[in-house]
This record gives C-alpha cells, structure tokens and sequence, in this order.
C-alpha cells in the first residue's frame, strides 16, 4: 500500500502471483473478464471496470423500457451509477482506512479487487436485462417492478460485496494482529457504507424505481 | 427429429448429459433433440389442458404453451450464463445453453407423461379448479425434474447453491409472468367465447392458484362450464 508498509519489519512479504500456465489461461470470455489477472495494469482494470459500468448500463436500459423515451437514457446512466461512485468514493476511502492501518496490500491489488467486484456486478445484471425487459414491460402493478428493480441491484451489489471480500481477505491474512483487528472493523463498515452509498445512488438516480402506481 | 436415445439418456442419465454439454460433446445433436421434445411436450401438453373447453382452445392452447416454454428459455438463458459465472463457473455461452435446452426437454418430457392423467380428468368431467391445479402440478413436478438436471449441470463446487437459489427465484418470475401474459390455457369460466388471449385484471398467477385452492376446500361450487361431459 505505500513505503510504510515495505519497510515494515513485522509486514509479511507479498506473495508473487504465479503466471497462468497455458493449460489454465481463460477459455471463455467470462473466464477472461472475472479470472485473476497474473499482472494487472492501471489500463487492463480501468478496461474491466467500464465493461462492468456498460453491462450495469443493459440492465437500466432494460428498466426504461417501461417508460421508453428519455428513461431509457436515465436508465442507462442510473444502473452503473451506483458501482462507479462506490467504486470512485467509498473504495478509495477504504484505501486511506488500508494505508493507515498499515495493512500489506497495494493500491494495485486494491483496484484489481474493486474491477472484478464491479465485473460480477454488471455481468449479473446483464444476465438478468432481458428478463427484467419482459417484466417491466408486461408486469400491471408498478410496485412489482420497484421491488424487482430493486432487489436484482440489492442482489448484484451483494455479490460485488462479497467477490470483493473473498478477493481481499487472503491477502489480508497474513497482516500482523494490530492491522487485522483495525481490518475487522473497517472492513465490515466498508461493506455497510458501499451498500448504503449504492442503495443511496440507485434511490436517486433511478425515478422509475421509486414512483407508485 | 426426435432422437429417442437421446430422450432414454436424458431421463436416465442427465449428469452423462450435462457433461457432454460442459465439455461441448455432440451438442448440435443434442440441442436439436432437445428443441423437438419442449415443443412436442408443451404442444401436446397445452391440448390437455385446452380440452376442458374444447374447440379452438385446444389449438391456441397447444401453440401457446410452447411458445410460453421456449420463450422463457431465451429469457432465462442469458440469466444463467451470468448467474452461473458470477457464481464461479465461467462456462462458454454455448454450453449455458445446451445446459438450458436439456433442462426444458427434461421439463417437457415430465409434461408429456402428465399429459395422459389431464386428459383423463377433462374427460372424467373435472372442473376448472381441479385441471389448473393439476395443470399447476405437473409444471411444478417437471420443473423438479429439470431443476434436477441443472444440478448435475452445475457439478460440484462452491457456489452450487447460491447459483441455483438465484437462478431458480429468476426462473420462476419470468415463467409465471410468460404463462400469465398468454392466458387463457384452460378457457374462462362461466364465458361461452374462446378468445386468443385475455386483458382482464385478475390479479396475477399466484393470486388465482390461491383462489383456485380456496374454492376447492371452502366447499364453494366451481366453474364446470366448458367441461367436456
């Protein structure tokens, strides 16, 4: 994470992640875009991070279908809205918190983690798009669509949440017992404020989830 | 046309199956197979249930039950491509959809061998509640059947749960809705017309299968009309 941390006496030495063999090089396109990268670039991440943001983007296309005009454009804007400011806002307050508590982990590894979490994301509610066009479109009660609209972001933001967790916590282990306490309760409150940061996003940048019938 | 090995095989042995989807075996076969048995299922199927009224709805309800089947289908495919990834089995899309297509044979097939036992009722004179209800539980039964296959499909790991949890709440919404928005199957009760499709406000799948159970044991006398005695 800084000098601090390569300095230290009592920080664990990182641990090189091994090239992919050939016989374990991603073969499908999934594969290639949620898969560990061997060595990530700024480049390679900030990629992965948009083609999460554009498959969020299928999802509120699909929402707006309900309406159509310029809610299919809001819906657009609205879906990913919601990963990229956790992304951009609460991830990189979570850096500061990593940093302070002198935890062993590179803004590098940090921002690989964050891309893959928002890859999951947008790849579920990709998933999910042309059914949730089918429903919005045929669905009566407008509260249905609220609560589906709604859950399928709730649902994606939770497997973010947790790709993101599973991601860091392997790394974190190794931290001397002062770090790992600090990370026991920052990394809880991470998650709690992403979530309600997101669900804060969504709530504003999506009317057609919060109008009534 | 229908491979009828293929059938035994898919009712036999559907890990044998699901794997030759993972591994991409045979899967031209295999999905023109599968396509033949979700239509031949749900087309014979739909006739069923359409004899209660008899006539022209035995026609619409037969061409639209397959239609409702592989509809949700392509709906669902690209959910289970994505649920399944996300959850830790990055597969080819082509295999997500030969595991897709297996699971509605299978689904179709349990249909096919439910269809006898519909008929059956219509023409011992069973009333609306009872073939809906009955109708209702064969899907509930095929779809167990299909459920069963995706499980194999899956194969171990983590994730297995949380993939078909996800896959299965999605699966249902979007079927129930196709089924719904394609009504009537049966006929109308207490209504002579038989009409394609109907734009009444009736409250929703899981509203009438309520209201169908409660019928039934409230003693209250059910629609006959359209019963073929």
């Amino acid at each position: 994470m800084n000098a601090q941390t390569a300095t230290s006496t009592d920080a664990p030495l990182p641990v090189p992640m091994p090239p992919l063999a050939t016989e374990e090089r991603p073969h499908t396109w999934t594969a290639r875009w949620l898969g560990r990268a061997a060595s990530p670039t700024w480049a390679s991440e900030a990629q992965r991070l948009l083609l999460g943001a554009v498959l969020a983007a299928v999802f509120g296309v699909a929402l707006g279908l309900r309406h159509g005009g310029a809610a299919l454009v809001l819906g657009a804007l609205g879906a990913p809205a919601g990963i990229l400011v956790v992304a951009a806002v609460a991830v990189p307050a979570f850096a500061i918190v990593l940093a302070l508590a002198n935890a062993p982990l590179e803004a590098m590894e940090l921002l690989h983690a964050t891309s893959r979490a928002a890859m999951r994301a947008g790849l579920f509610l990709a998933g999910l798009a042309p059914a949730v066009a089918m429903l919005v479109v045929t669905v009566e009660e407008t509260v249905t669509v609220d609560i589906m609209g709604f859950g399928a972001l709730l649902v994606a933001g939770a497997i973010a949440g947790h790709a993101f967790v599973a991601e860091l916590r392997p790394q974190l282990a190794g931290a001397p017992r002062m770090t790992r306490a600090v990370l026991g309760v920052a990394l809880p409150a991470f998650l709690l404020f992403a979530a309600v940061l997101a669900a804060r996003v969504w709530w504003l940048a999506l009317p057609m989830l919060t109008e009534v019938s | 046309m229908m491979n009828i090995a293929m059938m035994n095989r898919l009712l036999r042995s559907p890990s044998e199956v699901a794997e030759d989807c993972r591994e991409d075996r045979d899967l031209a076969s295999i999905a023109a197979s599968a396509l033949v048995a979700i239509v031949a299922g749900a087309l014979l199927f739909g006739a069923a249930v359409g004899s209660w009224r008899g006539g022209a709805q035995i026609a619409f309800a037969a061409m639209k039950l397959p239609l409702v089947t592989v509809g949700t289908l392509v709906l669902c495919v690209p959910a289970f491509y994505a649920i399944a990834a996300v959850f830790g089995r990055p597969w080819s899309l082509r295999a997500a959809v030969s595991i897709m297509l297996v699971a509605g044979a299978r689904f179709s097939l349990v249909l096919l061998a439910a269809t006898s036992v519909v008929w059956l009722s219509v023409s011992l004179g069973a009333s609306y509640d009872v073939v809906k209800l009955l109708a209702a539980l064969a899907y509930a039964l095929a779809g167990l059947a299909a459920l069963g296959l995706i499980l194999r499909g899956l194969g171990p790991g983590p994730g297995r749960l949380a993939t078909v949890v996800t896959f299965v709440g999605v699966f249902l919404l979007v079927g129930g809705q196709s089924a719904w928005i394609l009504r009537p199957y049966i006929g109308t009760p207490g209504r002579d017309e038989i009409t394609l499709f109907t734009r009444e406000h009736e409250g929703g799948l899981a509203y009438q299968l309520c209201v169908s159970v409660g019928r039934l044991f409230s003693g209250v006398p059910s629609p006959r009309t359209g019963a073929t005695q």
